[in-house]
Parts: structure tokens; sequence; C-alpha cells
């Protein structure tokens, strides 16, 4: 199934974009990274130690695979700490693409409504491509996309918890409403069939890390998520049955044999 | 001068940035910069001054969701 899609002027194949954390090594990382088939990583800035070295590792090996790179502002809390750090990533990156994440809550880290759209507009102004991470609010996704995001990340459920979609009704308004955007779904997905259900509902594509990175085998995990973005996207292009609330047999009901024991009810 | 550079007070002897990281031991290749808050662009690094009590964060490419 040829199925391109383009992302900020960017032609994408893959429709998984992974995470990079939380795996058990940088092999692990790198086998599920090639299992996945994605063309698309995340990654973070943090704090350097002189004597350690450690980012230096990861980021020559990411080098090497074929990706496009997404940094994140993970940790930043206000518009500012959001706009600043954005700023370290294209530098170092060298790229547009930022994923605009402001916590507003540290327990689920949900993301701060007033502060995302603040730093979503100031980023556009600085020519950056910014893919938003969000709640499944409408009002809020339709403020991100004024300000200049193409791309709009809600979640499915808090981070890490593998919950799945818990609004679904949420996130078909938002693909009903927002036709033109790009919707990926980052967040709250566990499970294969979370995939399955994004795409299914129209989504673009889907972000995930934690339910890769955490699974017995990674990169198996990886390969399934793969399996569930092609079948789901397959499906959405299928155009699904429409659900009903009555049951309507399949076998033909004409001709039925034993007609004379059946009285009309 | 004493300044504070990723959260540790540190006692260094050279007055521009570019020196102190050197001084300090970053990998510049690997480093991005932010003073008070704000960003430097490596660019800026050769020329920009530090004062006493500055603030820098020092960043590296790291894993991330």
């Amino acid at each position: 199934m040829d199925d391109r899609w383009t992302v900020y002027e960017t032609e994408l194949t893959s429709r998984l974009f992974l995470g990079t954390a939380r795996y058990p090594s940088l092999a692990v990382l790198q086998a599920a990274i090639k299992k996945s088939g994605t063309e698309v990583v995340t990654t973070s800035l943090r704090r350097q130690n002189p004597a350690q070295q450690g980012g230096k590792s990861f980021w020559s090996k990411l080098q090497q695979l074929d990706c496009r790179v997404l940094p994140n502002t993970a940790g930043c809390h206000t518009a500012k700490e959001a706009t600043t750090l954005a700023q370290m990533s294209r530098e170092i990156f060298q790229t547009d693409w930022i994923k605009l994440e402001v916590t507003g809550d540290e327990y689920n880290l949900q993301p701060d409504p007033f502060e995302l759209v603040v730093a979503a507009d100031q980023l556009s102004k600085l020519d950056f491509q910014v893919f938003a991470y969000t709640t499944e609010d409408l009002v809020l996704c339709s403020r991100l996309r004024d300000v200049g995001c193409e791309v709009i990340m809600p979640w499915g459920a808090p981070i890490g918890t593998g919950k799945g979609i818990l609004n679904r009704y949420a996130l078909e308004t938002l693909r009903n409403r927002l036709p033109e955007v790009g919707l990926v779904l980052d967040a709250g997905v566990g499970q294969p069939s979370h995939v399955a259900q994004a795409l299914e509902l129209g989504f673009d594509g889907v972000l995930l890390n934690t339910a890769i990175a955490t699974a017995d085998d990674p990169a198996q995990m990886a390969e399934a998520m793969k399996f569930a973005t092609l079948a789901g996207r397959a499906a959405y292009l299928a155009g699904p049955m429409a659900e009903s609330g009555t049951a309507h047999p399949s076998t033909p009901t004409v001709d039925l044999p034993f007609w004379q024991n059946r009285r009309r009810k | 001068m004493q300044i504070n550079v990723n959260g540790q007070e540190q006692i260094v002897e050279s007055t521009t940035l570019r020196a102190i990281l050197e001084e300090l031991g970053y990998d510049e290749d690997d480093s991005v910069v932010a003073i008070n808050s704000e960003f430097v662009p490596k660019a800026q690094w050769n020329d920009r001054k530090i004062r006493p009590n500055d603030t820098l964060d020092v960043l590296a490419p790291m894993v991330g969701g």
C-alpha cells in the first residue's frame, strides 16, 4: 500500500513516530527503530556532565540511523522556557521541527493550555515547525491551528499510562472539525490495538515510546506497532461499515427452511 | 569568579563563554548554552562575557519521548 503523507513539506512513508527514552540499551533502541519502520524519532536536551559524556554515545548512534529528529521541550513549564529550549534544540539538532510540550500539571503531566498557545505562537513567528502536544480539547486545538501549527498531537491518555484512547468522541470530533490539520495521537498508547484505533479514526499518525521501550521484547513490539499502523490506516481508507444499534442477519432471510414452524409475533 | 553551571557553583578564571566551557571540559560540538535562561548561539560564544553569579545551562542531546 503506497500511502505517503506530508508533514511540513516533508514526505513520509511511515505513520509511526518513536520516542527514544526508557529502552534497556542503545542497541535495543536501534533494533526497535529498525523494526518499527519509523522515519521520525524524538529527542531531548539535558544538562551535560563533562565527566560522563552520556549523551554523546546516544547522539552519535542516532545519527547513524536514517531518521528525522523531532526534538521535544519536555520538562518546560512556561512558554518562555519552551521557546528557549526550542532555540537550543534547533542549533544542535539542525531542524526547525519542535515537539512542543509545556507541562501544566505534574501529577498526570497534563499540558498547560494557556502557555501552550503562547509558546506555539512565539515559535511559529520564529519560523519553527511546531508539533504541539496537547489535550484533546477542540477549542484549544483550534487555537493551536490558528497560530500556525500544521501538526497537532492530542493525547490518548496521560504519558506512560498505556490506557489507550480515553475520549474517543473528542478525537473523532477533532478529526471531523480540523480536516486540514495533521493529527498525531501522542501519549497513552499501550497496545497495538490502540494504534490501530487512532488510525481507524482518521488520525494521520501515532507517536509512542513507553509501550515499545518497556515491552519484554521491544523490537518485536515495535514491529507489532508497525503492523497496527498499517492495519488501522488501511481500514480507514477502506471505509468501515456504519455502526448499528440493532442486529441484522448476514445470511439471507428469504426462503428460510422450517417456515411452517414460525409464527409471526 | 563564581558562576553557576548546570546547578553547581563553580570558580572559573576565564571570562568569555567559550573559554569557560573549555576550562570546565565541556565538548563544544555537543553543547548548547543558555545564560540566565536566555539562549546564546554558538556564533556568539567567543565574544560573550560572563559575569559573576551568572547561571549557565550547558545542555547536550539525550533520549526523549
